[in-house]
């Protein structure tokens, strides 16, 4: 561990988007003491003015601050985004790990199902799932955990397949050990690395995923700040109060990119191959 | 090498966060610059449409694709807009609402059941062929035929029979006196087709040939409909366009650019872009009270909304003006069952108690009901609408006052108008139309029967009220009735009536006398450029 966090301090851009990620939790975590305002609250008087020390980001159009808007909007975007790969990556892991291991007939079933899912583009899934459940955060979560199983479920399988061949468990099928064991004492540490990674690209896609949702009215419900959301209500009033859709685009950006930054950083990290050296 | 890329990537995006700071400030500082930007844009296309002088064209963006051209079949705004160019009905409104003839020349009533036309002789179909009593004959009976399905065949199943009495007289008589008969042939899909061109195509969807002042000439799908002037009409000087062609632009922002650079010289813009377009050079814009409203709709067997006095108490408790204010932006006005332009017929709301937003007396009203503390609900609401999702968030707020505490729901459209007919919301935010005839506003929307009220609405007094109403020729009486009704509509609160916005059209200061109406927003019979 005390290794890994030295590599990480050592690649530069995998650190800062680390502190990036560090810096969106703090936010979401200490919001009610940053915020200035409650998010839902409006000021009608003020409505759709511009930046200004009263509110640093501007207003929306029903005068709510949208700097407050943005900070709570950190808490949706991270709730979801764990908790959507949390499933995702929890049903992919118990997938991949039953299909790698026991292959045959329970893989080809297990892995033509996930290619059925495979074949829809994200969104559109995703869209469908919504659809189907009626939009709510917990059902944007859901949607989007389903998403990203076949992705997952790949990855650990893959894994799996490669690790199976070790001689150690070799030796623990012809001592006797149960599946079970086998399975989560000896294959799933070693599968972590590429998991690992996995998780974190997945994260900065489940927060864009999220966000789309929300622009097209699907995902978190008004007046729940949503950085997506924001995108949607101020698409008609960005000719002439800009500041309602650059700053919640600024925040979607930076985040995925600081995500995306540590996800690079980490494959490298963790890559075995490149380790060696 | 990695390492490289990432700089690169960071690289580029500090530029591009660079560039949109760059544009803020630019777009904030246009406010006070525009004047130069604009006079050379006017400039350009001054010169542009001298050159066009002779040629009279005009091109429009649609905001939707047509669904069809058969009058009798399609009831969308895309359609009525190109067929109603083509095609002409019996009569029709003049520019205060009052009816006037169109193919017929006059009418009489011998007696309350009985209405007969004469109609204009020598008016010819676009195939040629004359106009006859026999051909409003034809119309009628495939309105009313059961296999057209047509949109509006309610409107005329009062018709007991059609009969030709000349070339040009034809006699309707019906089943009871209605005084709503005159105004429903006015609908934009009581036309006369002729019988020959329908039995040739099956029905009307992808030809159309009227007795209208254009003449249709091409549809290409997904791009442009194009009609040209009809050389016969029997109006002279009429029309003075020789072609319209109409473009389908879906994005609003699209409509906005080419209306600006003139590529186009009408479009219906909303009120956001209306406001932009205000200070260009060369585009007009031109408003009008629509006839449509905002509403709140209640399933009146909900647990807690079935109580009158939740109801009542939800009424008071919404501040329509900040609606109005908000959600649009000031241009509206806070309306009845009946919207304001359709003048007399609709009453002062303003003056009404449960419009005074009065908070204490709506939390006594839910104190009554037994609710003092309030309850949870759900709005439910289109997210393509955004002017529905403001609404719903403003009553949540508002609301929130007399401790209701309420969750907004957003669904898709389609799923939005299956949730509108099976009342599957508690509350719904919608939009209704209130019709030519305020027969369509009060017994369309809440008799028990009435085929819009989905609200499980009924209320033996007010059934009364409006089957009354439909059966009073007598102008003064009828009105009379209807303003009891709607008081009595108000006081019941099955729906609360919110804002009927103004709609707006931009047009280049090319065109020449186009005056919209609520209830003709598109006539370009005299219309022409310079």
């Amino acid at each position: 561990m005390r290794q890994f966090i030295k590599r990480l301090y050592k690649d530069k851009v995998g650190l800062l988007g680390a502190i990036g990620i560090l810096l969106v939790i703090f936010i979401a975590i200490f919001a009610p003491v940053i915020a200035p305002y409650s998010p839902d609250e409006m000021f009608t008087a003020h409505a759709l003015e511009g930046p200004s020390g009263e509110f640093l980001l501007g207003t929306d159009e029903f005068g709510r601050d949208i700097f407050s808007r943005i900070i709570y909007g950190a808490q949706v975007s991270l709730q979801v985004g764990l908790i959507a790969v949390g499933i995702g990556a929890s049903l992919g892991l118990i997938f991949g790990l039953i299909a790698g291991y026991f292959q045959g007939k329970t893989d080809q079933i297990i892995m033509r199902i996930m290619d059925v899912f495979f074949a829809f583009p994200d969104i559109l899934l995703a869209l469908t799932i919504v659809a189907v459940l009626g939009p709510s955060v917990v059902n944007t979560m859901v949607a989007i955990g389903i998403v990203f199983t076949p992705v997952f479920t790949r990855i650990v399988r893959g894994a799996v397949i490669g690790v199976k061949e070790n001689e150690y468990i070799t030796n623990a099928v012809a001592i006797g050990v149960s599946p079970f064991k086998i399975v989560f004492k000896h294959i799933t540490p070693n599968i972590m690395a590429p998991f690992i990674v996995q998780i974190t690209l997945a994260l900065s896609g489940a927060i864009l995923t999220e966000a789309s949702l929300s622009f097209l009215g699907l995902g978190v419900q008004p007046p729940n700040p949503s950085w997506g959301g924001m995108l949607d209500a101020s698409r008609t009033y960005m000719e002439f109060a800009p500041w309602t859709i650059i700053f919640p685009t600024v925040a979607i950006v930076l985040t995925i990119f600081c995500f995306n930054l540590l996800g690079d950083s980490l494959r490298d990290i963790l890559d075995p191959k490149l380790n060696k050296e | 090498m990695f390492k490289k890329q990432y700089m690169y990537v960071l690289f580029i995006a500090l530029i591009l966060l660079l560039a949109a700071c760059s544009n803020e400030s630019s777009e904030t500082e246009e406010g006070n610059d525009t004047t130069t930007e604009t006079e050379n844009e006017s400039e350009e296309s001054v010169s542009e449409e001298t050159a066009s002088d002779v040629e009279q064209v005009i091109k429009i963006a649609n905001d939707q694709e047509p669904a069809g051209l058969d009058p009798h079949k399609t009831p969308a705004a895309s359609s009525i807009r190109v067929y109603s160019k083509i095609y002409e009905g019996l009569v029709t409104f003049d520019e205060n609402m009052e009816v006037e003839g169109q193919l017929a020349e006059s009418w009489e009533q011998p007696d309350d059941t009985t209405y007969l036309f004469n109609l204009i002789e020598g008016v010819q179909f676009h195939n040629g062929r004359e106009m006859t009593a026999e051909d409003v004959k034809y119309s009628f009976e495939r309105i009313l035929d059961e296999e057209t399905a047509s949109h509006i065949a309610s409107y005329f199943a009062g018709i007991e029979s059609i009969e030709v009495l000349g070339d040009y007289q034809v006699q309707f008589k019906l089943a009871e006196p209605d005084a709503t008969f005159l105004s429903n042939l006015t609908h934009s899909g009581a036309v006369i087709v002729p019988q020959e061109v329908v039995e040739e195509n099956g029905d009307l969807q992808q030809v159309a040939v009227g007795t209208g002042p254009f003449v249709f000439e091409e549809w290409v799908p997904d791009n442009s409909v194009t009609l040209t002037k009809n050389e016969n009409y029997y109006l002279d000087g009429i029309p003075k366009l020789n072609r319209i062609e109409y473009y389908t632009m879906l994005e609003e922002a699209s409509r906005l650019s080419a209306i600006r650079t003139g590529e186009i010289d009408m479009t219906t813009v909303n009120a956001q872009s209306a406001e932009l377009l205000s200070g260009q050079e060369g585009v007009e814009i031109k408003d009008y009270q629509s006839l449509e409203y905002s509403y709140v709709g209640f399933n009146v067997e909900h647990e807690i909304l079935s109580d009158v006095k939740v109801r009542q108490a939800l009424s008071l408790a919404t501040n329509r003006q900040e609606i109005v204010d908000i959600a649009w932006k000031g241009e509206g006005l806070v309306t009845g069952p009946i919207a304001p332009s359709m003048a007399d017929w609709s009453i002062d709301v303003e003056a009404h108690e449960l419009y005074s937003n009065d908070v204490d007396k709506a939390k006594e009203l839910l104190a009554e009901a037994g609710y003092a503390d309030g309850f949870d609900i759900t709005i439910t609401t289109a997210s393509s609408y955004p002017d529905m999702v403001d609404t719903a968030q403003l009553l949540q707020q508002q609301w929130k006052e007399i401790g209701v505490n309420a969750e907004i729901q957003q669904v898709e459209w389609g799923e939005y108008i299956d949730i509108w007919s099976n009342t599957s919301a508690d509350i719904l935010v919608g939009r209704n139309g209130s019709g030519s005839d305020p027969d369509r506003a009060m017994n369309y929307f809440f008799h028990t029967e009435g085929s819009a009220n989905v609200w499980n609405f009924s209320s033996d007094e007010y059934d009364t009220l409006v089957e009354e109403a439909r059966r009073t020729i007598d102008l003064d009486a009828r009105k009379e009735i209807y303003v009891e009704a709607q008081n009595l509509l108000l006081e019941l609160s099955p729906n609360l009536f919110m804002v009927s916005p103004k709609n707006y059209v931009a047009v280049r200061d090319s065109v020449v006398d186009y005056v919209p109406y609520a209830h003709s927003t598109e006539d370009l019979d005299e219309v022409f450029k310079k």
